[in-house]
């Protein structure tokens, strides 16, 4: 197992930046298995910015935040911090996620990240959310993909066959 | 009415609601400073972020108090890029508890899907 990575050692292994980059810290990693991270939600984040009485955390920032982790877990033997060198991480497939409860300002969110299986450049992750112990998130399986720069735009462009 | 917290700066223009759909419409702006992190030198649309179009999408389309509570089967098909302008049409199944929603959401003008998305939302009183 390896001990705890920083938001600087995250930017090293992923390419998600300001205002976007929604994981804190790395606490632990088994590379190939399981990692578990921290995300820390606070008013001050840009989705507040006009926020009179909901506090709520939009679940699907949640859900973002839970992806990257699952990013660092899935690309740990291979950091892709810069897309425009590297390759695009890009989330393919989401079966099934559960929201139990809402985050607020103040809460520290722990991730935690399986790795079910990796062929090639696809991982299949599931996992769960806590915040304060309790169930926040549950996500039954998630599959993402690196793809090549050159393939996503050349798949940006309108079909020209079927 | 208390704004719902949203990452998202550019609201969707709904453009029918019916008890049985709904669809909505966004540019997506290529100056909107997610897109400066996500990810710099390439952006693309945060998958996300299509949750919460979506969202915005059913909750302009439809009368009161919703709860996301599940995401069903989502394929992520083609990414979205700044300046793409997406429709959003949503399927509504709508049994009085629980609201389910099947929605697709393509690049208009380009017949490109960009995703398909099942969500459910408890209705509670407000």
């Amino acid at each position: 197992m390896t001990g705890a990575l920083g938001t600087a050692g995250i930017v090293r292994l992923i390419p998600h930046r300001y205002p976007i980059l929604l994981l804190d810290r790395v606490l632990t990693v088994v590379p190939g298995k399981e990692l578990t991270g921290l995300k820390a939600v606070t008013c001050a984040e840009p989705c507040f910015r006009d926020a009179v009485e909901d506090y709520r955390y939009p679940p699907s920032l949640l859900l973002e935040s839970w992806a990257q982790a699952a990013v660092v877990l899935a690309t740990w033997g291979q950091p892709n911090p810069d897309v425009l060198v590297g390759k695009l991480e890009l989330a393919a497939v989401l079966n099934g996620a559960r929201f139990h409860r809402p985050a607020v300002p103040g809460d520290v969110i722990e991730h935690h990240v399986v790795l079910q299986k990796q062929l090639g450049e696809t991982s299949v992750v599931a996992g769960h959310s806590l915040i304060d112990g309790e169930l926040a998130l549950e996500i039954e399986q998630f599959v993402l993909a690196m793809r090549e720069l050159g393939d996503v735009l050349a798949g940006a462009q309108p079909a020209t066959a079927t | 009415m208390s704004p719902r917290p949203t990452p998202v700066r550019t609201a969707v223009t709904l453009e029918h609601a019916t008890a049985a759909a709904v669809s909505g419409t966004v540019e997506l702006a290529a100056d909107d400073p997610m897109f400066t992190g996500h990810y710099p030198g390439f952006p693309v649309l945060p998958g996300a972020y299509l949750v919460e179009l979506v969202d915005q999408t059913v909750r302009a389309g439809t009368q009161g108090e919703l709860t996301l509570t599940e995401l069903g089967r989502c394929r992520f098909r083609s990414p979205a890029r700044p300046g793409d302008r997406l429709a959003i049409g949503c399927g509504l199944d709508d049994s009085g508890d629980l609201l389910r929603v099947r929605a697709e959401v393509e690049v208009r003008g380009e017949d490109r899907v960009v995703a398909d998305l099942r969500m459910s939302y408890a209705r509670t009183e407000s």
